[in-house]
């Protein structure tokens, strides 16, 4: 069968005029913001996250505090030895080693210099404890470690970081979430318009049945109206996604760049974006084609 | 062979037993049989209100019956799929009495509708959809959408909608009532000329004149039955 879809073709349904048009447009255009907005801050908070997992993962550092009253060689040692056991025996930890005192003097030069005697001073004893890809419990580590050694602490940057790493995989739940949400609203509000329409133009439908078009026929009036709105709606809400982008960039610009980082949305994540008019065309097209398909079994 | 002369044998409709009511209203035709051969020419008569619109719309598969069977070209209605039908519908022209046009199309588009719901393509549409609206008079007034056309220039659009596909079978209601004598005469021989070609035609009509004119049987419909009167005699005239 000839089924070609013409560019000037004649539909005899007068979609085009359909009140809910405007009312679909509108709220497909918000849709498609709000899921660039979604998606684009699941792309940056992954971007970031993904930045501060490497350097939260891999390893960590535990401090021990100089002691303030004087203890000998041998208390000293048996205080860091209790440490290392103390993390030798978590789960995820691979080893744990003790900076040594030359690697400390390398690392206070910039600030000492070459000649000051370290042991002089009442410096913190470093731990590096490795860990392996397991799972490892920042927050029960930390809080164990004050208990069995309340002078001794883990490097609080990465706990912080940690902390932040939960609240950044919430972020990305949440973006999930949204994600779905919208899509749902965004085939409903295509489903129920689709079916006020039918109602509308139902007398057309009849007289087009009785001239012997098939469902099909009737759906593909609709399927097409379903991918022009999509398509502009996506456009529409694409590029107030985009507009949006632009100034919280330049905001983002204005502040202290290190700990935000990048804020821009990489080449490949720009791309993912622009695919949203078409993708949304696509699902309002099929929305729109299943739902005629669906409602003229039932109704006529 | 012997298959061929079945088909062709066969009639285009044919109801058993057939009831129409709509809703819990009482029926409007009880238990009628009918048969049209492939070919034949029927007049539909009958009361306002006695179902002649009902019976036609059996036939052209937008009612179902209550009860009793419905056979349209050998397909038991009651039976076949969404699809089945409307490819069975292609085979119908149907003439309204209330013309069912699109109002917001052009005259032009309306005759177009079964050819491209046919998928025919748009040069042989024009083609054919300019010679037929020119044969009704209608060429001048083509591309006036149908809301501002007379009532007589409607039903020839309707009218030529319905025959645009050369189809089986044409089903007029009343297709004569809103329209110029030499228009109507005019029809009628197009009506003519498409059963001789090999349509099976009814047509419901009030019009004692068309039933005098021409030479075919009559279905009548009374109390719910249906009758069949076999042609009346044409009174020859010296001209
Ligand atoms: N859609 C409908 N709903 C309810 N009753 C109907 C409907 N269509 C027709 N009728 C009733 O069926 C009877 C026959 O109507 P119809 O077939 O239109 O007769 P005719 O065409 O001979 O005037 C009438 O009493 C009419 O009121
Ligand atoms: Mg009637």
């Amino acid at each position: 069968m000839n089924n070609k879809v013409s560019l000037n073709r004649h539909d005899e349904l007068p979609l085009k005029h359909d009140k809910a048009n405007l009312f679909l447009e509108i709220m497909m255009a918000i849709t498609v913001f709000l899921f660039a907005v979604a998606l684009s801050g699941y792309f940056l908070v992954s971007a970031l996250t993904g930045n501060w997992n490497t350097s939260v993962k891999g390893s960590l550092t535990v401090q021990i505090m100089p002691a303030t009253e004087t203890l000998t060689e041998e208390e000293q040692s048996l205080r860091i030895n209790k440490v290392i056991t103390y993390f030798e025996n978590l789960p995820g930890v691979d080893k744990v080693l003790l900076v040594s005192d030359k690697q400390m003097q390398q690392l206070m030069s910039p600030w000492l210099g070459e000649t000051t005697d370290i042991n002089d001073l009442p410096l913190p004893k470093l731990l590096d404890v490795y860990l392996t890809d397991e799972d490892f419990d920042y927050q029960q580590a930390s809080s164990g470690l004050k208990e069995v050694a309340p002078y001794a602490s883990v490097n609080n940057h990465r706990l912080w970081l940690h902390r932040l790493l939960q609240l950044a995989d919430s972020v990305k739940s949440l973006a999930w979430a949204i994600l779905l949400l919208v899509l749902i609203v965004c085939v409903l509000s295509v489903f129920y318009a689709t079916c006020t329409s039918l109602g509308i133009h139902k007398d057309i439908i009849e007289i087009l049945h009785i001239m012997g078009a098939t469902d099909d026929y009737v759906a593909k009036q609709y399927a097409y109206r379903g991918l022009k709105i999509g398509f502009f709606s996506g456009l529409v809400g694409i590029v107030m996604a985009f507009c949006a982008f632009a100034m919280l960039s330049h905001v983002a610009s204005d502040m202290e760049q290190g700990l935000i980082g990048d804020l821009s949305l990489n080449p490949l994540h720009k791309v993912m974006l622009l695919l949203l008019p078409p993708a949304t065309a696509l699902i309002c097209m099929l929305t729109s084609y299943f739902a005629v398909k669906r409602t003229l079994r039932k109704i006529m | 062979m012997a298959a061929d002369k079945n088909i062709a044998d066969e009639p285009i409709v044919d109801m058993q037993n057939v009831s129409i009511r709509y809703g819990s209203n009482p029926e409007v035709l009880s238990d009628i049989k009918l048969s049209l051969a492939r070919g034949s020419f029927h007049f539909l008569t009958g009361k306002s209100g006695a179902g002649k619109t009902s019976l036609l719309s059996l036939m052209y598969l937008a009612l179902k019956p209550y009860l009793g069977t419905v056979t349209v070209f050998g397909t038991n209605v009651g039976f076949a799929s969404r699809d089945t039908m409307a490819l069975m519908r292609r085979r119908i022209g149907v003439v309204f009495q209330d013309f069912r046009l699109l109002e917001h199309l052009s005259a032009y588009d309306n005759v177009a509708v079964p050819l491209r719901i046919r998928g025919m393509s748009e040069n042989e549409i024009r083609k054919r959809v300019k010679e037929l609206l020119m044969w009704v008079e209608l060429d001048k007034s083509m591309d006036k959408i149908c809301a501002t056309l007379s009532g007589g220039e409607k039903q020839r659009v309707a009218i030529a909608r319905a025959v645009i596909n050369r189809p089986d079978m044409l089903l007029a209601d009343e297709p004569t009532g809103n329209v110029d004598d030499d228009i109507s005469q005019k029809l009628m021989k197009l009506f003519v000329e498409l059963n001789r070609l090999g349509t099976t035609v009814v047509i419901a009509t009030h019009s004692q004149e068309l039933i005098n004119n021409y030479n075919y049987p009559r279905i009548h419909l009374e109390n719910k039955n249906l009758k069949i009167f076999p042609p009346l005699r044409r009174v020859i005239t010296n001209e």
